[in-house]
């Protein structure tokens, strides 16, 4: 009989979260058809992204689909925060890169401790900068917005760094704040601002790729443990399989999203001193490789694989 | 709520302190979700400013109040119940169908205290961040409070309702043995 | 899922609270299926369920609620309420309508009006010779204007869980709660002359604007809160927490207010809101089990098997929820609805802060509907009379409401009138 896993996740079904569970899915079945039986629970059914992740974790659900930044969080170890060192990975393609290369795979690994089998990173969307309230040409533009982050210490440091004065709002009240002004701005990618109609209530986007939205999909390590030996084989070239499949989608839905944005009235802009900003948080990537050799050997190699 | 009824109802001693616990805690961490939330409204409209852990904070408080009173809101009636078939029976009928329908609640109470328990060691790595963002700007690094102390709330809420449960029938069978038939009548929801 | 409701429905009516049967019948219905292993996720939805920053605003405006009580406001609006309508046919009865209408401005929750009026107007109302059953019915189903009438908990929930926008929701509600006062202020008119019910005297002019005015500082609250949040000084969850700012500020200029008033409404608020999110929290548990075995997708294609003609779909809607309000209380039946209710809109194609308009009178109905009705419980304790005769005072003043929701449903204009005066640009 064909073995039974749910994979829970919070993405929408248009959203590259979603499709990077759908593309592991169609990779999975393709290596041993007829062998396994997933079902996905998108958009927020079964929870958050940290429900999901703990239930991974727990066993009471066998694989989530999750946002990178949750997994330091709630494992407690911190090698994946790598990927969203600010302005270390340029790129979608530069992301596949190391997404594929050995070191993506170790800091896959190294959440083993933690009961968990990671075996798919891949980006959901570069992150830029939507304003509400003015137009960000320029580092000294970003002094003192009130800008929607997550509440986590690396994106903390690097907001504070940019100048902004960073604010922790629940993601769904994002829209009605940015409509009102509480807030003046969110970083933010593409997809996200379509799928939640951000575009509507903020038209000033500056295009400033400071870091990608990393997504991890994981199994629990118990359950994975006990599947015979060619599965386990499957389920792990599924994850590397996928990878370049999802990160199209995400590349094209970016590009073709920007033109959609113009269309409905966004104004994009160019960073005029993106370097002046990335000076602004060029310590951060030292003072974060110092936490981790893990880290650090990413930060080596991504700097060798541009 | 009359605090001279409520000190009425309780033994003193032990059970004493457990309702003065249990009542200066739901004041105080009431107090402090309003302070936090008008701080945070001040402090971003007029000083451009945010408590990067305001929000995280409150919603732990919450997550703490609705478990740990819970039993105590039951002692109150305060949980939304049909009385009308236990009402129909007589008072001895009344306590023993209660008995019985405790009896698969309790069995509810104890699986969430125990696997709640198990749940909160398990995730007890994570550290709040909240409290550390707290912390840093205090005394200038983390403290690395672990989650096990919100997530145990769930473990802690439930076994105190399960013994809330059982003292509601210990008091109502004595209270008919020593023949105040109509004890049952002063659970009215909402009262 | 017959395991769920045949336990649920069981335990209900042996007088087990419904936050425990919805608990344990979860628990019952997963043994039953073979599925026993999960009920060690449990903790983790109860907690993820409560774990969300809007339900915040279920304390806070519970406590806004009691520090208004006792800190003077209430018996100002119904001072006010009488100075304006008590002289006119329906007496007290008009001034417990109009008071609620008044007291849903400045209250986000319908138990916080029940309680805080019940305990005023029902004595008041019997005073006058009315049947203290009626009196308690009346003043229980006017309450359903509280979570009408901005500012809204209930509306809150909705819009977050729908992604529907708060500012809209509430100015739309101003509508339907102007309906639900005048039906509600009609049928009082015509059973006090029916059954001969006496008038208060009427008040000299002095009287009159010195009621107002006294009255007034308490009466802009809901000004401020839409201009707040429009204006974006504060969220829809923060505006909770103004509102007990200001409870607090006018209560203690007000001169009724004291440290001590405060604390005790501190403890209040707390234990009663502790009731209502564990609640929450079981019926998180009840959604968790319903998604996993895909319970809402397989109830959405049976009902698509009986129609998609969408008024069809619209009247099951409809029905369901009126049913399922019989028995459950708001947050839990949107927090178990909800993916179903946004896929029914699909094809009913309503407007989105309409269609959250019609859910969620409709659900709050369910407050002051037996056999559990939160509403009636309240004025039942506060009045001594038995639930069945107030079930029955209450018919007619839910046939009132069951008709303001038609109106809802089948007249856009009802709840987008304003809005869309007010925010032309979406
Ligand atoms: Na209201
Ligand atoms: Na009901």
């Amino acid at each position: 009989a064909a073995i039974n896993m749910r994979l829970a996740h919070a993405a929408n079904e248009i959203h590259p979260g979603h499709i990077a569970t759908v593309e592991f899915k169609k990779a999975l079945e393709a290596l041993v058809p007829g062998a396994t039986n997933l079902t996905i629970f998108p958009n927020r059914q079964l929870g958050e992204d940290r429900q999901n992740l703990e239930s991974a974790i727990a066993g009471t659900n066998e694989l989530c689909g999750c946002s990178g930044v949750l997994f330091p969080l709630v494992t407690g170890r911190n090698a994946l925060d790598a990927y969203q060192l600010p302005f270390l990975i340029k790129d979608y393609d530069h992301f596949s890169r190391i997404a594929t290369a050995d070191i993506g795979q170790k800091l896959l690994d190294d959440l083993e401790p933690a009961g968990l089998v990671g075996l798919q990173t891949t980006d959901i969307g570069q992150r830029h900068f939507l304003c509400a309230t003015r137009e960000v040409k320029s580092v000294p533009d970003f002094a003192g917005l009130k800008t929607r982050i997550l509440p986590v210490p690396l994106h903390k440091a690097i907001w504070e760094g940019v100048g902004t004065a960073p604010i922790g709002l629940p993601y769904g009240e994002v829209y009605g704040a940015l409509e009102t002004k509480v807030i003046d701005a969110v970083e933010i990618n593409v997809s996200s601002m379509l799928g939640e109609n951000l575009w509507e209530v903020g038209k000033n986007f500056t295009l400033t790729g400071h870091y990608p939205w990393h997504h991890v999909i994981a199994i629990n390590k118990t359950f994975f443990d006990g599947l015979p030996t060619e599965i386990q084989q499957a389920i792990k070239q599924a994850g590397r399989d996928s990878i370049a499949p999802t990160l199209e989608y995400t590349k094209k839905q970016d590009n073709e999203g920007r033109d959609e944005l113009r269309a409905k009235g966004v104004q994009i802009f160019e960073l005029e001193d993106l370097a002046g900003m990335q000076a602004k948080v060029e310590p951060i990537i030292e003072q974060w490789s110092s936490t981790s050799p893990l880290i650090k050997d990413f930060v080596g190699q991504a700097r060798a694989l541009i | 709520m009359d605090v001279n009824e409520e000190r009425a109802a309780w033994p003193s001693g032990l059970l004493g302190w457990y309702v003065k616990i249990i009542r200066f805690l739901a004041g105080i961490s009431m107090l402090a979700i309003v302070s936090i939330m008008i701080a945070q409204v001040v402090a971003r409209y007029i000083f451009n400013a945010s408590f990067i852990w305001a929000e995280e904070i409150c919603r732990y408080l919450l997550i703490w109040q609705t478990f740990l009173f819970i039993g105590m809101a039951y002692h109150r009636g305060e949980l939304v119940a049909v009385d009308v078939v236990p009402l129909m029976l007589r008072p001895h009928a009344r306590l023993v169908l209660k008995a019985i329908v405790t009896i698969p609640i309790l069995v509810f109470l104890c699986l969430m205290a125990i696997n709640g328990y198990d749940y909160a060691t398990r995730f007890g790595g994570q550290i709040v961040p909240a409290v550390d963002f707290i912390a840093m700007s205090l005394i200038g690094h983390g403290v690395g409070l672990s989650i096990f102390w919100v997530y145990v709330s769930v473990a802690m809420g439930s076994a105190l309702l399960a013994l809330h449960m059982i003292a509601a029938i210990v008091i109502e069978a004595r209270d008919l043995r020593a023949g105040r038939a109509d004890s049952g009548l002063d659970r009215i929801p909402g009262a | 899922m017959g395991a769920f409701f045949g336990a649920f429905f069981l335990l209900l009516a042996t007088g087990v609270p419904i936050a425990l049967a919805l608990g344990v019948g979860g628990m019952i219905h997963l043994y039953m299926s073979g599925n026993g292993a999960i009920v060690l996720a449990f903790p983790q939805r109860m907690m993820a369920g409560v774990d969300q920053f809007i339900l915040l605003t279920i304390p806070l405006f519970l406590l806004a609620g009691m520090l208004m009580n006792v800190g003077g406001i209430t018996d100002r609006i119904v001072v006010f309420a009488r100075a304006m309508v008590g002289h006119r046919k329906g007496g007290m009865s008009s001034v417990t309508v109009l008071s609620s209408g008044f007291f849903a401005g400045i209250s986000g929750s319908a138990t916080a009006e029940a309680s805080a009026l019940g305990s005023i107007l029902i004595p008041a109302m019997r005073k006058q010779g009315m049947p203290p059953a009626y009196a308690a019915a009346l003043v229980g189903v006017s309450s359903i204007m509280g979570p009408i009438i901005p500012p809204s908990i209930t509306m809150i929930i909705y819009g977050v869980l729908s992604g529907t926008s708060i500012g809209q929701l509430f100015i739309a509600g101003v509508g339907p709660g102007l309906l639900l006062a005048a039906g509600l202020l009609i049928y009082a008119g015509w059973r006090a002359r029916r059954d001969g019910f006496p008038v208060t005297p009427k008040m000299r002019w002095a009287e009159r604007r010195q009621a107002t005015i006294r009255t007034l500082p308490a009466l802009v609250l809901p000004l401020i809160i839409v201009v707040g949040i429009k204006a974006g000084v504060f969220t829809p969850t923060e505006a909770a927490a103004v509102a007990v700012a200001y409870a607090l500020v006018v209560g203690f200029a007000y001169r009724d207010l004291t440290l001590r008033r405060v604390w005790e409404s501190l403890v209040a608020a707390t234990l009663v809101s502790s009731s209502i999110l564990f609640i929450t929290a079981m019926a998180s548990i009840v959604a968790f089990v319903f998604t996993l075995e895909q319970v809402p997708t397989t109830i959405a294609s049976a009902v698509l098997s009986v129609s998609e003609n969408p008024i069809v779909v619209l009247i099951m809607l409809n029905l369901a929820l009126l049913v399922l309000g019989m028995f459950l209380e708001p947050i839990s039946i949107l927090i178990l609805t909800m993916p179903i209710l946004l896929q029914f809109n699909k094809i009913i194609a309503m407007d989105p802060v309409q269609f959250g308009m019609m859910v969620v009178l409709n659900v709050v109905i369910g407050m002051a509907t037996p056999p559990v009705g939160i509403l009636l419980f309240i004025v039942c304790a506060a009045s001594g009379q038995p639930l069945t005769d107030v079930a029955k005072e209450s018919v007619p003043l839910i046939g009132i409401c069951l008709l303001v929701l038609f109106l809802v449903a089948a007249v856009p204009a009802v709840s987008l009138f304003l809005p869309h005066a007010m925010l032309p640009m979406r």
